[in-house]
């Protein structure tokens, strides 16, 4: 059984804890061409017998360690491209760290990493998975490790892209930025089991839009507005007639289900596509939606309570029907770069979907979860 | 470096000579990845139970399902000849293991960092 401790006290940590905060860490990719900081991935490699007997002495893990290293050695950003060295304060047309520019290559956090180019910002709870491994060519077609930016703070007079997920290549040590899931930011992402080896389906919980600042003006959040204001201009309101307004987690559990294969158009991939042919290239995100209306002739099963209050009184395993609506955006590449993370509130008043406070306000986020493929048929 | 914390933040942290102490170790000899036996979970919080905490020292390990030991902890370096020095990033958040070969388990974990948005690692 393998467990980590996400732990950020003091009290109980060895010193060593506090001091790995305070010194600066960059990691080379792409043959040096681009350095990180930020979030890393590393491994550790143990003895296999050595480790069988782990548990069973008191003896320190070190014994059995035979290697390390990282494990993210190329980055591969939105558009496809090997990530590079960032052209400073101006836009780097090739070779962006999209999770901190705008669609145009501009760096646009709210501030500059002091010794690299780029920086992966909180990857959060990632999930491992294995090729085939819900049966004979269902599943993934690669081992990969899956993981995603979780929350960010953006330059409150830039536009940006957004966080998205990356899918790591174990055999090849190489981050694939991804973007079917939006760009809006996760907690966690977990493969489940499609039952057809054409088709992939993951489950996509967690954070939308955590975009804001609260740590400059004592008991203030600053909200990035210019963006909105972008969507809002660009594209007009949303289909009810209202605007766009801050989106932060105002989104339900996703389920995406991608075909292997298929470039982001539909059209046939290459073999040697990893995205594509393991359905991170071409697919379709789905919510969960209940019906909330609470009228004199239509009472839904919740009776009009969102998500979050239901929780509070609802029995261990209780069921709600409800149907899984698609979102009507949908992953074209570099065409989707602009869509600033907005798209899920259209998506959420065309339906009545499951989200955790409201369609104009947020809660929680949707917790994370596991998938269990003895469980799974 | 003492003096550096002996005026900085750490002095207002309760046992910061435990912690500076540590410090020094780190930056003689370190330790090496695996080297770290004392668990950060607790199987209850002492900020709630009072019990007595001691620098170094796993806390409660009464867990419910089981015995827990450590497989590699945040800051300990690597003494592997491909990786000199590295050190493992905290925080961790998200942990993989699959097989390299038949007689290797390769552990991948990442780190919780935030770059430049706060304290930059």
């Amino acid at each position: 059984m393998m467990y980590y401790t996400k732990c950020f006290s003091l009290l109980t940590c060895r010193p060593i804890f506090y001091e790995h905060f305070y010194y600066r860490f960059k990691f080379p990719v792409n043959d040096g061409n681009a350095t990180f900081g930020g979030s890393h991935i590393q491994y550790v490699d143990y003895n296999r017998a050595l480790m069988s007997e782990y548990m069973t002495h008191d003896e320190p893990a070190s014994t059995m360690v035979v290697g390390a290293g990282n494990m993210i050695e190329t980055i591969i950003n939105l558009k496809g491209e090997p990530v590079g060295r960032r052209n400073g304060e101006n836009a780097t047309t090739v070779g962006a760290h999209f999770s901190n520019t705008d669609a145009n290559g501009t760096y646009a956090m709210l501030k500059y990493p002091a010794e690299t180019d780029w920086f992966l910002q909180s990857l959060c709870s990632a999930h491992l998975e294995q090729k085939h491994q819900f049966g004979d060519g269902i599943g993934f077609e690669d081992d990969l490790f899956l993981t995603n930016e979780e929350w960010a703070n953006y330059a409150l007079d830039k536009e940006f892209v957004g966080l998205s997920a990356h899918a790591l290549d174990l055999d090849t040590k190489t981050l694939y930025a991804v973007g079917v899931f939006t760009n809006g930011g996760f907690e966690k992402i977990v493969e489940m089991n499609s039952g057809h080896p054409d088709y992939i389906i993951l489950g996509v919980s967690g954070y939308n839009g955590n975009f804001d600042i609260d740590d400059i003006i004592p008991d203030e959040t600053l909200v990035p507005q210019n963006i909105i204001d972008a969507r809002n201009a660009e594209y007009g309101n949303r289909t009810d007639g209202n605007p766009y307004v801050y989106p932060k987690d105002i989104v339900p559990f996703r389920l995406y289900v991608g075909i292997k294969g298929k470039l982001e158009d539909g059209s046939d991939a290459s073999e040697d596509d990893f995205l594509a042919r393991n359905g991170l290239k071409y697919g379709q995100l789905y919510g969960f939606a209940i019906d909330m209306r609470n009228e004199t002739d239509v009472v839904g099963p919740t009776a009009g309570v969102w998500r979050d209050e239901f929780h509070k009184s609802a029995t261990n395993g209780e069921m709600i029907p409800g149907k899984w609506i698609p979102q009507e955006w949908r992953w074209d590449g570099e065409g989707t770069l602009r869509n600033r993370t907005l798209e899920q509130q259209d998506w959420c008043d065309r339906v009545c979907i499951a989200n955790s406070n409201g369609w104009i306000a947020h809660m929680y986020v949707t917790p994370k979860f596991v998938s269990s493929p003895q469980l799974s048929t | 470096m003492k003096e550096l914390f002996e005026t900085g933040v750490l002095s207002t942290i309760p046992q910061a000579d435990a912690i500076l102490n540590g410090l020094l170790q780190m930056a003689s000899d370190g330790l090496s990845i695996g080297s770290s036996t004392a668990l950060l979970p607790e199987a209850n919080d002492a900020a709630a139970t009072g019990a007595t905490i001691e620098d170094g020292m796993s806390g409660d390990t009464d867990f419910p399902h089981g015995k827990l030991k450590t497989l590699a902890s945040a800051g300990e370096r690597s003494v592997c000849p491909e990786s000199p020095n590295m050190k493992i990033t905290g925080t961790p958040d998200g942990v993989g293991a699959y097989l390299v070969d038949d007689d290797t388990v390769r552990v991948v974990v990442q780190s919780e960092g935030y770059g430049p948005l706060r304290i930059e690692s």
